[in-house]
């Protein structure tokens, strides 16, 4: 028996006018899942969690959450719970009765209110400001008392939009961690709209990439990264080598590509079949790259290796980043990780070094252009 | 150009305090003058109360006075409570046909030159009477309706123009958190406009006070308001008992602009974080 989806999107659209920002999506999450909405500033990402919240009516599509369908659904019925952007915090009132507003509405008794609300302020550890207005606080605190609020009825699902934006980077990775914490030690399912790829990464348990009101590509943190399906991926999703060539031969699983500037012959792997002949791109991550200084000790016909010049060269501590211009003609950027210490500030490579890039085929991926 | 700078501003400085002084200079000599002693307006007799004391035993200033009170007060209240209701619709339902027509007709009373309001409710006043027998005679009834008429459109803009700048997703989020609509009006949306309607009640409570045109095409027999009074009385010559009336009226119209711009100040600066 396999376990139907918690939430279930089928043929979603809105327009406003005549632009369409979400375009007939289809979309299943998993009970418990922290499933991460990734994309550009206006691709349709707010719009979609809008509509999971009822806050925007869907032109065409259905939208089920736990077996119900929620088109006649209004947002103050749907088991649904949203922390917004702008965190929205009630300015007239005090951080407690922030986070007891759910519940009063739903009429639970004081008590039990009281006592509800202190162990949420304890969670987000903000109970010692608990009497203070929300213009008191930091962002930082805001964002917890935000978080708080939206928790505090328990519901199934929970909608967080950009929920770290106001944040500085710091507190911004430390609360991505308290995040994920938070959301393994209640099993709610989290949807988190960011248009930051490394929050994404580190976050979710699956990211959908979109663009334009569409779904690019839907996977794990790693299947996004390691095989991105579209260009479009491989850009947003970290940065990426863009090799442009024409498929000289394809043998099951390896497909050889001779590139358009330089017309070296590159290979990678592919599980799809390319024609011979069909316009195709190469990408390869900048990680992926190995440089060295002499020639690798490879197999005479690996094909991947090339020759080259440091260009450009950018120390950024914990790595540094090269542009290699090939004997090819086309530019590759490679990190290399500074292993070792270099406090006469001397780097391995240096500007106009001659250098060898290789990759193993295993490492490039191939893209229809 | 820089050399300009200065110049221009010593320039612009005088034309300030000239304009300022052509303000404020005649209302200063008019509360100066309502401390004379002297009964004649030019000669300075030495500072005394005695006009404010003629003015607390005359009982028509008496009689005024606790009407045109009567009636700021129930102009203020009423205005509040539509104005607040027609910016609301204004601002929050927003698609319903003709919202621009009625955006543009509701500020129309507020450019509309006076004569022509007044003459305009006079007109309903009198047409209404002879349909329906109602307003028998005309006095503090209709000149009540006549000042919650134009202070509604007041007190909407000010509702209408709070409700465009805040923050829609407030109200989302009370929706959210399980709130129906009118309960969502009543946490989020009234608390949040109550510094507004405040300021909009002490306006309308001073726009009613010292109107004079509207008032005067409304009222009837019997009804004199305040500056209906203070009127009527210039025109029989210049008294100083009737400085000490202006004087008291412009205090009361002072504190309550003060009081309203405090409160918008206040709450303006408790928003934004
Ligand atoms: N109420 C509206 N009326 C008209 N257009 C709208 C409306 N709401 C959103 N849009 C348009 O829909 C598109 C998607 O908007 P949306 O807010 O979903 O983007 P987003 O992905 O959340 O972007 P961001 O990362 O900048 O928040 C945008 O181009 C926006 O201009
Ligand atoms: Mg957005």
């Amino acid at each position: 028996m396999t376990e139907q989806p918690f939430i279930k999107v089928r043929g979603l659209t809105r327009t406003f006018g005549n632009f369409t920002a979400v375009d007939n999506i289809d979309l299943d999450i998993n009970r418990g899942e922290l499933f991460v909405l990734l994309g550009g500033s206006g691709c349709g990402k707010t719009t979609l969690l809008r509509m999971l919240a009822g806050f925007e009516t869907p032109d065409a599509g259905s939208i089920e959450i736990d077996g119900a369908d929620m088109a006649q659904t209004p947002p103050y019925s749907r088991p649904v719970n949203m922390m917004f952007q702008s965190y929205a915090l009630f300015p007239h009132m005090s951080v407690e009765k922030n986070v007891a507003y759910g519940l009063k509405r739903d009429g639970v008794d004081r008590a039990q209110i009281k006592l509800r609300v202190g162990e949420m302020l304890q969670m987000v550890e903000m109970q010692d400001f608990a009497k203070r207005k929300p213009h008191q606080l930091s962002g930082g605190q805001r964002q917890r008392v935000a978080l708080a609020r939206s928790l505090i009825k328990k519901p199934k699902v929970l909608l967080l939009d950009e929920p770290l934006g106001a944040l500085d980077k710091r507190l911004r990775e430390q609360t991505q961690f308290e995040l994920m914490e938070l959301q393994d030690k209640l099993g709610t399912t989290f949807v988190v709209v960011t248009h930051d790829q490394e929050e994404a990464m580190t976050l979710a348990t699956r990211i959908a990439v979109m663009e334009g009101g569409r779904f690019m590509q839907i996977g794990t943190p790693a299947e996004v990264y390691e095989t991105p399906a579209t260009k479009f991926v491989a850009n947003f999703v970290g940065s990426v080598n863009m090799i442009d060539g024409v498929v000289t031969s394809c043998q099951p699983g390896l497909v050889d590509v001779k590139t358009k500037q330089g017309a070296v012959t590159l290979q990678a792997q592919s599980r799809d079949e390319h024609a011979v002949g069909s316009e195709v791109s190469i990408a390869v991550r900048p990680e992926k790259i190995i440089i060295q200084k002499t020639r690798p000790e490879t197999e005479p016909e690996t094909p991947n290796v090339l020759h080259g010049t440091v260009k450009e060269l950018a120390y950024l501590g914990r790595l540094s980043t090269l542009r290699v211009e090939t004997d090819a003609g086309f530019i590759v950027e490679v990190t290399s990780p500074n292993t070792t210490r270099h406090s006469d500030g001397k780097h391995p490579f240096e500007w106009d070094d001659e250098v060898y890039i290789s990759f193993p085929a295993a490492s490039a991926v191939v893209l229809i252009a | 150009m820089s050399g300009a700078g200065p110049q221009r501003s010593t320039f612009l400085l005088s034309c300030l305090c000239f304009g300022f002084a052509f303000l404020y200079i005649p209302i200063l000599l008019m509360i100066v003058y309502s401390f004379n002693h002297s009964k004649l307006l030019p000669v300075w007799g030495g500072f005394s109360f005695r006009w404010y004391v003629t003015l607390f035993n005359s009982p028509d200033v008496w009689a005024a006075t606790v009407l045109s009170l009567k009636i700021a007060l129930i102009n203020a209240t009423v205005a509040t409570f539509f104005g607040t209701l027609a910016g609301l619709a204004l601002a929050r339902f927003t698609r319903f046909p003709g919202r621009t027509l009625f955006t543009g007709m509701i500020s129309a009373p507020l450019v509309m030159p006076e004569v022509i309001t007044g003459l305009s409710l006079l007109l309903l006043f009198i047409t209404l009477q002879q349909l329906i027998g109602w307003p028998g005679n005309r006095g503090m009834s209709t000149i009540t309706i006549a000042h919650i008429t134009f202070s509604m459109a007041y007190i909407a803009i000010i509702i209408q123009s709070r409700l465009a700048n805040s923050d829609l997703s407030l109200e989302e989020a009370a929706l959210d958190l399980g709130a129906k609509p009118f309960r969502v009006m009543a946490d989020i949306t009234l608390p949040l406009l109550a510094p507004g309607m405040m300021a909009g009640w002490l306006l309308a409570f001073t726009l009613s006070l010292d109107d004079l045109v509207i008032a005067s095409f409304v009222a009837g027999p019997g009804s004199t308001t305040l500056p209906m009074l203070i009127y009527s009385r210039i025109r029989l010559g210049l008294k100083p008992d009737i400085n000490a009336l202006a004087t008291l009226l412009v205090l009361a119209v002072a504190i309550g602009v003060l009081i309203a711009g405090w409160i918008l100040i206040r709450n303006q600066r408790l928003r934004k974080p």
